[in-house]
Protein backbone atom coordinates (compact mmCIF):
# COMPACT_ATOMS: atom_id res chain seq x y z
CA UNK A 1 0.00 0.00 0.00
CA UNK A 2 3.27 2.36 0.53
CA UNK A 3 4.34 2.07 -3.00
CA UNK A 4 1.37 3.11 -4.40
CA UNK A 5 0.55 6.17 -2.54
CA UNK A 6 2.06 9.37 -3.09
CA UNK A 7 5.39 10.50 -2.27
CA UNK A 8 4.44 13.52 0.25
CA UNK A 9 7.73 15.41 -0.96
CA UNK A 10 5.43 15.86 -4.65
CA UNK A 11 2.58 17.45 -2.76
CA UNK A 12 1.39 20.17 -4.57
CA UNK A 13 2.39 22.52 -1.72
CA UNK A 14 5.79 21.34 -2.81
CA UNK A 15 5.75 22.22 -6.40
CA UNK A 16 6.49 25.22 -8.66
CA UNK A 17 4.06 27.35 -8.94
CA UNK A 18 2.02 26.35 -5.80
CA UNK A 19 0.06 28.95 -4.86
CA UNK A 20 -1.92 28.37 -0.77
CA UNK A 21 -4.47 31.21 -1.77
CA UNK A 22 -5.98 29.73 -4.92
CA UNK A 23 -5.04 26.16 -4.28
CA UNK A 24 -6.84 24.64 -1.37
CA UNK A 25 -4.83 23.33 1.80
CA UNK A 26 -3.91 19.47 1.56
CA UNK A 27 -6.13 17.63 3.84
CA UNK A 28 -4.45 16.32 6.59
CA UNK A 29 -4.74 12.98 7.24
CA UNK A 30 -4.19 10.85 10.89
CA UNK A 31 -5.46 12.17 14.27
CA UNK A 32 -6.15 15.82 14.42
CA UNK A 33 -5.95 17.77 17.76
CA UNK A 34 -9.70 18.91 18.74
CA UNK A 35 -10.22 21.98 20.16
CA UNK A 36 -11.71 22.40 23.75
CA UNK A 37 -9.52 19.50 25.46
CA UNK A 38 -10.31 15.89 25.22
CA UNK A 39 -13.20 14.57 24.10
CA UNK A 40 -15.91 13.41 26.53
CA UNK A 41 -15.89 9.76 27.72
CA UNK A 42 -17.84 6.85 28.80
CA UNK A 43 -17.47 6.76 32.94
CA UNK A 44 -14.46 4.39 34.03
CA UNK A 45 -16.78 0.79 34.47
CA UNK A 46 -14.92 -0.51 38.05
CA UNK A 47 -13.91 -4.08 36.94
CA UNK A 48 -15.15 -7.22 38.46
CA UNK A 49 -13.90 -8.51 41.47
CA UNK A 50 -11.46 -11.28 41.17
CA UNK A 51 -12.83 -14.79 42.20
CA UNK A 52 -10.15 -15.53 44.51
CA UNK A 53 -10.78 -12.08 46.86
CA UNK A 54 -13.86 -12.81 47.58
CA UNK A 55 -14.72 -11.05 50.94
CA UNK A 56 -14.08 -13.25 53.72
CA UNK A 57 -16.97 -13.26 56.04
CA UNK A 58 -16.44 -12.53 59.33
CA UNK A 59 -15.74 -15.96 61.55
CA UNK A 60 -18.49 -17.14 63.27
CA UNK A 61 -18.71 -17.78 66.92
CA UNK A 62 -17.83 -21.34 66.72
CA UNK A 63 -19.21 -23.99 69.83
CA UNK A 64 -16.86 -25.54 71.60
CA UNK A 65 -18.15 -29.49 72.11
CA UNK A 66 -17.99 -30.47 75.63
CA UNK A 67 -15.35 -33.03 75.04
CA UNK A 68 -13.30 -30.52 73.78
CA UNK A 69 -13.94 -28.37 76.98
CA UNK A 70 -12.80 -30.84 79.12
CA UNK A 71 -9.64 -32.75 77.70
CA UNK A 72 -8.44 -33.29 81.35
CA UNK A 73 -11.83 -35.21 82.32
CA UNK A 74 -11.62 -37.03 79.07
CA UNK A 75 -8.30 -38.01 79.50
CA UNK A 76 -8.97 -39.15 83.07
CA UNK A 77 -11.41 -41.34 81.95
CA UNK A 78 -9.71 -43.41 79.02
CA UNK A 79 -6.66 -43.32 81.99
CA UNK A 80 -9.36 -44.96 83.99
CA UNK A 81 -10.65 -47.22 81.27
CA UNK A 82 -7.06 -48.96 80.81
CA UNK A 83 -6.96 -49.36 84.67
CA UNK A 84 -10.20 -51.24 84.62
CA UNK A 85 -9.39 -53.42 82.20
CA UNK A 86 -5.77 -54.23 83.83
CA UNK A 87 -7.31 -54.62 87.06
CA UNK A 88 -9.68 -56.84 85.39
CA UNK A 89 -6.76 -58.81 84.08
CA UNK A 90 -4.84 -59.18 87.32
CA UNK A 91 -7.44 -59.99 89.10
CA UNK A 92 -8.63 -63.10 86.33
CA UNK A 93 -5.11 -64.25 86.42
CA UNK A 94 -5.19 -64.55 90.43
CA UNK A 95 -8.29 -66.22 90.46
CA UNK A 96 -7.63 -69.09 87.58
CA UNK A 97 -4.27 -69.43 89.95
CA UNK A 98 -6.69 -69.82 93.02
CA UNK A 99 -8.53 -72.20 90.91
CA UNK A 100 -5.68 -74.64 90.54
CA UNK A 101 -4.45 -74.12 93.98
CA UNK A 102 -7.46 -75.10 95.22
CA UNK A 103 -7.70 -78.29 92.72
CA UNK A 104 -4.38 -79.24 93.92
CA UNK A 105 -5.76 -79.47 97.25
CA UNK A 106 -7.22 -82.90 98.03
CA UNK A 107 -9.94 -81.82 99.60
CA UNK A 108 -11.20 -79.51 96.58
CA UNK A 109 -13.10 -76.78 98.53
CA UNK A 110 -12.47 -74.38 101.40
CA UNK A 111 -14.86 -74.79 104.31
CA UNK A 112 -17.40 -72.28 105.39
CA UNK A 113 -19.23 -69.64 104.00
CA UNK A 114 -15.99 -67.78 102.82
CA UNK A 115 -14.77 -70.74 101.53
CA UNK A 116 -17.32 -71.50 99.19
CA UNK A 117 -17.85 -68.04 98.25
CA UNK A 118 -13.99 -68.05 97.37
CA UNK A 119 -14.00 -71.41 95.60
CA UNK A 120 -16.95 -70.29 93.53
CA UNK A 121 -15.36 -67.23 92.45
CA UNK A 122 -12.02 -68.82 91.21
CA UNK A 123 -14.26 -71.12 89.58
CA UNK A 124 -16.78 -68.87 87.97
CA UNK A 125 -14.89 -65.76 87.88
CA UNK A 126 -11.83 -65.68 85.59
CA UNK A 127 -13.32 -66.51 82.08
CA UNK A 128 -15.58 -62.78 82.26
CA UNK A 129 -12.76 -61.09 84.60
CA UNK A 130 -10.55 -61.62 81.19
CA UNK A 131 -13.09 -61.03 78.57
CA UNK A 132 -13.67 -57.79 80.43
CA UNK A 133 -9.92 -56.70 80.86
CA UNK A 134 -9.52 -57.26 77.57
CA UNK A 135 -12.59 -55.42 76.19
CA UNK A 136 -11.55 -52.36 78.46
CA UNK A 137 -7.75 -52.05 77.11
CA UNK A 138 -8.69 -52.60 73.36
CA UNK A 139 -11.66 -49.67 73.83
CA UNK A 140 -9.02 -47.71 75.45
CA UNK A 141 -6.57 -48.63 72.44
CA UNK A 142 -9.39 -47.90 69.88
CA UNK A 143 -10.67 -44.90 72.01
CA UNK A 144 -6.76 -42.94 71.98
CA UNK A 145 -6.01 -43.95 68.02
CA UNK A 146 -9.17 -42.45 67.28
CA UNK A 147 -9.05 -39.07 69.33
CA UNK A 148 -5.16 -38.81 68.06
CA UNK A 149 -5.93 -39.52 64.27
CA UNK A 150 -8.94 -36.76 64.47
CA UNK A 151 -6.06 -34.43 66.29
CA UNK A 152 -3.89 -34.65 63.53
CA UNK A 153 -6.31 -33.48 61.07
CA UNK B 1 9.04 -45.82 70.40
CA UNK B 2 5.22 -45.31 68.86
CA UNK B 3 3.57 -48.43 68.88
CA UNK B 4 0.97 -48.93 65.70
CA UNK B 5 -2.78 -49.54 67.49
CA UNK B 6 -3.64 -51.53 64.78
CA UNK B 7 -0.72 -54.09 65.52
CA UNK B 8 -0.65 -54.25 68.83
CA UNK B 9 -4.96 -55.57 68.37
CA UNK B 10 -3.85 -57.84 66.30
CA UNK B 11 -0.69 -59.09 68.46
CA UNK B 12 -3.44 -59.33 71.11
CA UNK B 13 -6.29 -61.35 68.72
CA UNK B 14 -3.41 -63.83 67.65
CA UNK B 15 -1.49 -64.25 71.34
CA UNK B 16 -5.26 -65.35 72.52
CA UNK B 17 -5.83 -67.15 69.96
CA UNK B 18 -2.85 -69.09 70.22
CA UNK B 19 -3.99 -69.55 73.97
CA UNK B 20 -7.11 -71.14 73.25
CA UNK B 21 -5.61 -73.87 70.89
CA UNK B 22 -2.83 -74.28 73.63
CA UNK B 23 -5.89 -74.37 76.47
CA UNK B 24 -7.86 -76.99 74.03
CA UNK B 25 -5.05 -79.09 73.26
CA UNK B 26 -4.42 -79.49 76.75
CA UNK B 27 -7.57 -81.25 77.25
CA UNK B 28 -6.42 -84.27 75.39
CA UNK B 29 -5.20 -87.08 77.86
CA UNK B 30 -1.40 -87.28 77.57
CA UNK B 31 0.35 -90.61 76.56
CA UNK B 32 0.35 -92.51 79.99
CA UNK B 33 3.11 -94.80 80.79
CA UNK B 34 1.81 -97.48 82.00
CA UNK B 35 2.81 -99.72 85.29
CA UNK B 36 2.14 -103.05 85.44
CA UNK B 37 1.30 -104.36 88.78
CA UNK B 38 -0.61 -107.98 90.46
CA UNK B 39 -3.03 -108.05 92.77
CA UNK B 40 -3.98 -111.43 93.97
CA UNK B 41 -2.97 -112.93 90.87
CA UNK B 42 -4.19 -110.98 88.81
CA UNK B 43 -1.94 -108.15 86.68
CA UNK B 44 -3.20 -104.62 85.99
CA UNK B 45 -1.56 -101.48 84.45
CA UNK B 46 -2.34 -98.40 86.25
CA UNK B 47 -0.61 -94.83 85.65
CA UNK B 48 -2.20 -93.06 88.80
CA UNK B 49 0.40 -90.20 89.94
CA UNK B 50 1.21 -89.15 86.32
CA UNK B 51 -2.77 -89.21 85.29
CA UNK B 52 -3.56 -87.33 88.21
CA UNK B 53 -0.61 -84.89 87.94
CA UNK B 54 -2.41 -84.14 84.32
CA UNK B 55 -5.84 -83.95 85.80
CA UNK B 56 -5.52 -81.64 88.38
CA UNK B 57 -3.44 -78.88 86.28
CA UNK B 58 -5.88 -75.75 86.19
CA UNK B 59 -5.37 -76.05 82.24
CA UNK B 60 -7.75 -79.49 82.59
CA UNK B 61 -10.28 -78.46 85.02
CA UNK B 62 -10.44 -75.00 84.14
CA UNK B 63 -10.87 -74.82 80.27
CA UNK B 64 -10.46 -71.33 79.38
CA UNK B 65 -10.87 -71.64 76.00
CA UNK B 66 -14.58 -70.42 75.14
CA UNK B 67 -12.89 -66.83 77.45
CA UNK B 68 -9.67 -66.99 75.41
CA UNK B 69 -11.75 -67.15 72.11
CA UNK B 70 -14.07 -64.10 72.68
CA UNK B 71 -10.76 -61.73 73.84
CA UNK B 72 -9.14 -62.73 70.66
CA UNK B 73 -12.21 -61.88 68.44
CA UNK B 74 -12.65 -58.54 70.38
CA UNK B 75 -9.17 -58.06 69.82
CA UNK B 76 -9.04 -59.03 65.98
CA UNK B 77 -12.83 -57.37 65.20
CA UNK B 78 -11.55 -54.08 66.90
CA UNK B 79 -8.11 -54.11 64.78
CA UNK B 80 -10.34 -55.04 61.65
CA UNK B 81 -12.99 -51.60 62.43
CA UNK B 82 -10.48 -49.39 63.10
CA UNK B 83 -7.94 -50.22 59.81
CA UNK B 84 -11.81 -50.12 58.31
CA UNK B 85 -11.93 -46.30 59.93
CA UNK B 86 -8.98 -45.13 59.06
CA UNK B 87 -8.87 -46.28 55.30
CA UNK B 88 -12.19 -44.22 55.26
CA UNK B 89 -10.25 -41.50 56.64
CA UNK B 90 -7.64 -41.54 54.18
CA UNK B 91 -10.69 -42.25 51.28
CA UNK B 92 -12.27 -38.96 51.89
CA UNK B 93 -8.96 -37.19 52.73
CA UNK B 94 -8.12 -37.87 48.81
CA UNK B 95 -11.64 -36.85 47.69
CA UNK B 96 -11.12 -33.61 49.56
CA UNK B 97 -8.17 -32.52 48.14
CA UNK B 98 -9.45 -33.21 44.63
CA UNK B 99 -12.33 -31.51 44.94
CA UNK B 100 -10.23 -28.55 46.40
CA UNK B 101 -7.99 -28.59 43.36
CA UNK B 102 -10.60 -28.58 40.93
CA UNK B 103 -12.31 -26.22 42.22
CA UNK B 104 -9.03 -24.10 42.19
CA UNK B 105 -8.76 -25.00 38.71
CA UNK B 106 -12.18 -23.85 37.83
CA UNK B 107 -11.98 -19.98 39.07
CA UNK B 108 -8.32 -19.85 37.28
CA UNK B 109 -9.43 -20.78 34.19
Amino acid sequence: MADTEIDPRYSAQFQRGYDPARHPAPVRRGPTRLEGGPPPSAPRVPDPPPVVERPVAPPAAVEVEPDDAQPSVRSRLEWALLGAGVVLLVAAGALFVGAVELQNRYSGWLPGFEGQLYGAATNQLPGPFLVGGVLAIVVWIVLRAVSADRGSR
Amino acid sequence: MRLRPIIVLAAMSVGFAGLAVAATLRQVIPNLDLVEFSYEGVVDQVAIDEYYTWLQSGWVYYDQTPWLVTSAVIAGVAALALAAYRAQRRIQDQAGSASATASRDTARS
